[in-house]
């Protein structure tokens, strides 16, 4: 019982509550991103081996699902900002504090990984589409653009929560 | 872009081509479908079409046998290849008397080949022969008179069968059905080629003889057990004999191997330059084909069709009239005649002209995005990268690869483009502070710092967001500015007001919402004014009004587009931060030896290694983002691209560069 009450004191504390927030932001979005992109780019290969010449056109499209770690990553600063964590006030954070971090770093976790997996399925049949017809490059962008507004969507709802919401 | 009309007289076309490829300004369409020219078909002999179709085909082959030729000598020459392929350079009077020689260079280029065939015959009668002594190997211990198969009355084979039970099995059968055989199982040989594997039973050498009459019985059970019969029989001789003669073969073949190779190295030596020279003559020689095969042609007379650039219409004119008897014409486009596009930019905007190539060239009725582009490109790249140090390094590179090593081409574009974005690097380095990371601090043991200019965006991240987003909303507006200016262009007025205007009335009302106070109650204004006029006039194509007003309601969710766009910005913080982060860790790493002699030397080693490699993918990271952003949030405001890039009839060559 000691023993649970040590664990549960010190996983349960706001600090760590946030960090755990912030860091399964930032490697949510990470993972996410780096399943999609590669799955872009393996289509990506394969387009290119027959067609050299659409480097650039493939590229872009390629780094479409790489969003998504980019805001993890931007949740993820901005959780040590507010926080406190890179002045060093972190320490003073409470649990009740912790837990709405944490829960506030939830749409982040969920979205981004599930939506860059999308968009990179999505781009790589783009790839495959202008490997087809490279002047349809401009739709194939849209199309993968369109899953991304679920990822900002996401990023909105975190961003608010954790700059606006936390109460004291 | 001029639309260019030629007519002559057929016995000077190809002069008059050439004087065309020479100039280089004029791009030539297919012009043999045209009206004049099936009309005059119908009464006069057009063989010149097939004629000029095979002599197109005839050069494309030349070229191709030339440059795979080039590529093998390229191989067998010893040497390094160089890693950026540079045309060499070649004084026109050498190239001259290079040409006179053709059908000298051309000869030795069939001596060449005909070397390289013989060299590869000879490869492959040595894999044969070497395969046959292989196998041969296994039997040379044993005296057997290959050529006879037995005598009159007597059959034997001599080969291998698996051992083990498949063996017994035979023996036994053979035993029971021909009890009149002999059959002599051999030791198992010494230089055996494949070494038995443990648990594989091992090959069983063997002679087995029958009498004849039980020839294909036996014949029969043998192939049913999995019997080899031994290599090389019919041959004259035992198998040592058998393998002596192939030897010898071997060793002459071998011997020819050797010389046609010494043959080839020293005429690709000799002649590679000289192919060059040669494979770019033809090259032009074919692009001169090229163009008369889409020259219209009838009895007496040619036409050519194509387009020419307005300044310098009049000079390609001039050119030809003062040596050729000729007609020229040139207009301007009809209303919405597609033609090829050429950019015309300022020189420090040109080399932005390759990013939106790789999307697509503009097409006829489009603006250049060119100018819009440069300076948010410089900014957005400047500001990814981040770092002085980095900065610094990427423009020494690339101008050693511009103007040390010279490279041509895409690579010299993007170079050009990499020196302009690493100034903005530069000078975002000192705004934020950040050279090599933080590596003046580290070095210095905390005792100096670099200084920053503006602000430490590790510090105030919240601020580089900010400052991010701002610029992200000025880049969308320039965007929906460009629209509105190509609606304006049109004489599309109305458009431009109801579907730009009403966007920017209510974005900026939105933001100044945020602010508050008296700009609030303005914002607030502005807001409605301009939500009010999407919900009505968005959808003005709509006659009835419930569908009209429901469009416009649609069409103002795509606010969520525009917020999405701003927030896509924020990656310029992530970026520009992920970059000094990752130098702060190289420079920690570096610092853990301590400051004496052997830890300065990890430091340096750490610190060349993670910075070149911080840099490399910070630039690609910069690159691809910046591109991505122009790609998705401008271009996808104003531009659709889809156009063909203008290309003049020319001589373009592969190896060598006239001069």
């Amino acid at each position: 019982m000691e023993f649970i009450k040590a664990l549960s004191e010190t996983f349960f504390s706001g600090p760590v509550l946030a960090f755990l927030g912030a860091a399964l932001a930032a490697a949510g979005g990470g993972w996410g991103s780096a399943k999609g992109v590669g799955i872009a780019g393996e289509a990506a290969a394969g387009v290119l081996s027959e067609k050299p010449e659409l480097f650039g056109k493939v590229l872009i499209l390629q780094a479409l699902p790489g969003t998504q770690g980019i805001y993890g990553l931007l949740t993820w600063f901005v959780v040590m900002a507010q926080a406190g964590f890179l002045d060093g006030t972190a320490g003073s954070l409470t649990t009740l504090q912790g837990m709405q971090y944490f829960a506030a770093c939830l749409p982040v976790i969920l979205v981004q990984y599930s939506s860059a997996i999308a968009q990179g399925r999505v781009s790589a049949n783009g790839i495959l589409m202008v490997a087809r017809k490279p002047e349809e490059q401009s739709k194939g962008i849209v199309l993968a653009a369109m899953v991304e507004t679920y990822a900002i969507l996401a990023l909105l709802a975190s961003m608010l929560m954790i700059l606006l919401g936390i109460q004291k | 872009m001029h639309r260019f009309t030629l007519v002559g007289l057929l016995p000077e076309r190809d002069a008059v081509l050439l004087a065309l490829q020479r100039l280089g300004a004029v791009e030539i369409e297919d012009g043999t479908t045209r009206e004049e020219v099936r009309l005059a078909a119908q009464t006069s002999e057009t063989g010149e079409a097939r004629n000029a179709r095979s002599a197109v085909q005839m050069s494309e082959a030349q070229v191709a046998r030339l440059s795979g030729l080039l590529t093998e000598s390229v191989r067998i020459l010893p040497g390094k290849k160089a890693m950026f392929s540079i045309r060499r350079k070649v004084a026109k009077s050498d190239f001259e008397a290079a040409a006179a020689r053709e059908a000298a260079i051309d000869a030795s280029a069939g001596r060449l080949e005909a070397s390289l065939q013989q060299a590869a015959h000879l490869r492959g009668q040595r894999m044969r022969l070497t395969s046959a002594l292989d196998v041969l190997d296994f039997w040379r211990d044993v005296d057997l008179d290959l050529s006879t198969d037995g005598t009159a009355r007597v059959r034997f084979w001599a080969g291998t069968m698996t051992g083990g039970d498949r063996f017994d099995e035979f023996r036994a059968t053979l035993a029971e059905r021909h009890p009149a055989n002999h059959l002599v199982v051999l030791p198992p040989t010494v230089s055996s080629v494949a070494p038995p594997s443990r648990g594989v039973p091992e090959v069983v050498r063997f002679l087995v003889a029958v009498l004849r009459e039980e020839e294909d019985d036996v014949r029969a059970l043998l192939k049913s057990h999995g019997f080899v019969q031994i290599p090389a029989h019919g041959e004259s001789g035992t198998p040592a004999q058998v393998c002596a003669r192939l030897s010898a073969e071997l060793e002459a073949v071998e011997r020819g191997i050797a010389t046609a190779e010494a043959e080839c190295l020293a005429l690709a030596r000799a002649s590679r330059d000289d192919f060059e020279i040669l494979h770019d003559l033809w090259l032009m020689r074919l692009e001169h084909a090229r163009a008369v095969a889409q020259v219209g042609t009838t009895g007496r007379t040619f036409l050519a069709v194509g387009w020419v650039p307005e300044k310098l219409g009049a000079q390609v004119e001039q050119a030809l009239r003062s040596r050729f008897s000729i007609a020229v014409a040139m207009r301007t486009p009809l209303k919405g005649e597609e033609f090829p596009v050429l950019l015309k930019n300022h020189p420090l905007v040109r080399p932005y002209e390759v990013i939106t190539e790789m999307f697509s060239t503009p097409s006829t009725g489009e603006i250049d995005p060119n100018p819009l582009l440069a300076p948010f490109f410089f900014l957005l790249f400047g500001l990814m990268l981040g770092d002085a140090g980095y900065g610094l390094l990427l423009m020494v590179g690339c101008a050693a690869l511009v103007w040390g090593v010279g490279v041509q081409g895409n690579l010299r574009r993007m170079c050009l483009l990499f020196i302009q974005g690493s100034v903005a690097a530069v000078v975002s380095g000192f705004l934020f502070g950040s050279f090599f990371g933080d590596i003046v601090t580290v070095a210095s043991q905390g005792r100096a710092a670099f200084p920053v200019v503006w602000f430490d965006p590790l510090t105030d991240p919240i601020r580089m967001l900010a400052f991010s987003m701002i610029l992200g909303l000025l880049h969308v507006f320039t965007g929906m500015g460009a629209k509105a200016y190509i609606l304006i262009l049109r004489g599309q007025w109305i458009d431009a007001v109801l579907d730009v205007g009403s966007w920017f009335i209510l974005i900026v009302g939105l933001g100044l919402l945020v602010v508050g106070g008296i700009l609030g109650t303005v914002g607030l204004v502005l807001a409605v004014t301009g939500a009010a006029t999407i919900v009505l006039f968005s959808a003005r194509d709509s006659r009835k009004p419930p569908i009209r007003i429901f469009k416009g309601l649609y069409n103002l969710y795509g606010i969520t587009g525009y917020f999405g766009d701003i927030l896509s910005y924020s990656r310029i913080m992530a970026l520009g931060l992920a970059g000094g982060v990752i130098a702060m860790v190289v420079n920690k790493m570096g610092s853990i030896a301590g400051f004496g002699w052997t830890g300065i030397l990890v430091f340096l080693v750490v610190a060349v290694f993670g910075h070149a490699l911080n840099l490399a993918l910070s630039t690609l990271g910069a690159y691809v983002h910046t591109s991505r952003l122009q790609y998705v949030e401008f271009f996808g405001k104003f531009y659709e691209g889809g156009g063909r890039p203008w290309a003049p009839l020319k001589s373009r060559t592969k190896y060598i560069e006239i001069i």
